[in-house]
């Protein structure tokens, strides 16, 4: 029998477990263990982190954490330098877009998700830079989410605060919503 | 976004719509193609919400190529979908849902002239419920899409000749939700395989997993632009609550 037949015969209650293949459903974390998780995370060294997207930029991340005597070791640093380098922030992004949706990722989504808003929040606020293509709304919605979930240390509150405030600042400059760049 | 404790699903987008828009706004020749392959996997789906709703079968296939000759040839409807707007499946259905009640209507006037008396009887109580949630468009739509997954995982393992990604996937995930046989052990496919060890195994079915999951992706992206994540979820809870 071809696929097509087969799935045809095959019951949903059976075929909803090769939709978990794909997306595996969520477990539900703890709050202790996704702030256990988080610290982790950003303690966790960049370069290595970030050479897991394409080990042919290693020593592009080597040059950048380095880059003009910064110490970035830590996703901690990156995120709190008062001028990281916006290509590691949009890579950091990217790293964290890609745990997010990936099947097996050791990094919780809600995780992910925090840590993709906060590559954004830190190149809007730290570089006036914007790294992503969501509207407005959207980026306030992710920031405003940040800060409600439990486990998200103080610092990290504290740059989507900023993040929010920059996208009201702009919102205000410019007479209305800002659009994406690029 | 799911609610305050849950993760917010929508800020993931995905970039393309590409066979909807080559459907709708593609080079002539290119549209075609496009326009074939989408019928192609929507049509199952959309008889089988005729059916659903009450249609007999005969019928529901004269309606949809009745919508497809008038609505999505004639008056090039895909063009009109918009990704800001919504889910392409929805505008689809909506369409359709829009083209039975309209043909119905005229139908029933119709019937009234005394040139159409004779067939006063052939649908008399026809009616068609409201729009909404379809169960069976959406399982029948889910089924197509993994049906195009498996077809073209199997074929990029041959392509790529890397037939063990496709043998392991197969007798660990497919044939057990298929037919429901138990997995095949992994010390039987380390020897079927010529492997070292079953963690080999092991590996190789993440792999095959992962690759799945991409072509399960890159399929649905081409039918929902931004919303490939929550489609993902979406199917997979209807699959989970819907009846045999």
């Amino acid at each position: 029998m071809s696929y097509p037949d087969r799935i045809s015969s095959a019951t949903p209650a059976s075929l909803a477990k090769l939709f978990d293949v794909a997306d595996p459903p969520l477990r539900a974390w703890r709050p202790e263990e996704l702030a256990s998780i988080y610290r982790h995370q950003m303690s966790a060294p960049v370069r290595f982190d970030l050479a897991t997207l394409d080990a042919a930029i290693t020593p592009k991340l080597k040059a950048l954490a380095e880059a003009e005597g910064l110490v970035l070791r830590s996703f901690q640093d990156l995120l709190q330098h008062p001028n990281p380098p916006v290509e590691l922030l949009q890579l950091t992004k990217e790293f964290a877009k890609r745990n997010r949706s990936h099947p097996d990722s050791a990094l919780p989504q809600p995780v992910a998700t925090v840590l993709y808003f906060a590559s954004i929040a830190a190149a809007l606020v730290r570089c006036g830079r914007r790294i992503s293509n969501l509207e407005d709304s959207a980026l306030l919605e992710g920031f405003e989410w940040t800060q409600t979930q439990k486990w998200v240390d103080e610092p990290t509150r504290r740059l989507m605060q900023e993040g929010t405030e920059s996208l009201h600042f702009e919102e205000r400059r410019s007479g209305g919503p800002t659009r994406p760049i690029g | 976004m799911n609610g305050r404790e849950g993760t917010p699903q929508r800020f993931f987008p995905a970039t393309r719509w590409s066979l909807v828009l080559r459907a709708g706004k593609g080079q002539p020749e290119d549209r075609t193609a496009a326009l074939e392959q989408l019928l192609l996997q929507y049509m199952p789906a959309l008889k089988a919400h005729l059916v659903q709703k009450g249609t007999d079968p005969e019928r529901a296939e004269d309606l949809l190529q009745g919508f497809i000759s008038s609505k999505v040839l004639e008056r090039q409807l895909v063009a009109r979908a918009d990704a800001q707007r919504g889910k392409f499946r929805t505008f689809l259905l909506t369409a359709l849902n829009n083209y039975v009640r309209s043909e119905i209507r005229r139908e029933k006037t119709g019937r009234r002239s005394p040139a159409r008396l004779l067939d006063i009887q052939e649908h008399p109580d026809e009616a068609f419920p409201a729009d909404g949630p379809s169960e069976a468009f959406d399982v029948e739509w889910g089924r197509q899409i993994l049906a195009r997954a498996l077809r073209d995982m199997q074929a990029e393992c041959k392509a790529g000749g890397r037939d063990d990604l496709w043998i392991i996937f197969e007798s660990r995930i497919v044939q057990p939700i298929l037919d429901e046989v138990e997995p095949l052990p992994y010390e039987t496919l380390v020897q079927k395989l010529g492997l070292e060890s079953p963690t080999q195994a092991g590996n190789l079915l993440i792999t095959a997993k992962r690759m799945f999951a991409r072509i399960l992706r890159g399929i649905m992206s081409e039918y929902a632009e931004e919303e490939v994540e929550q489609e993902l979820q979406e199917l997979r809870q209807i699959f989970s609550r819907a009846h045999a």
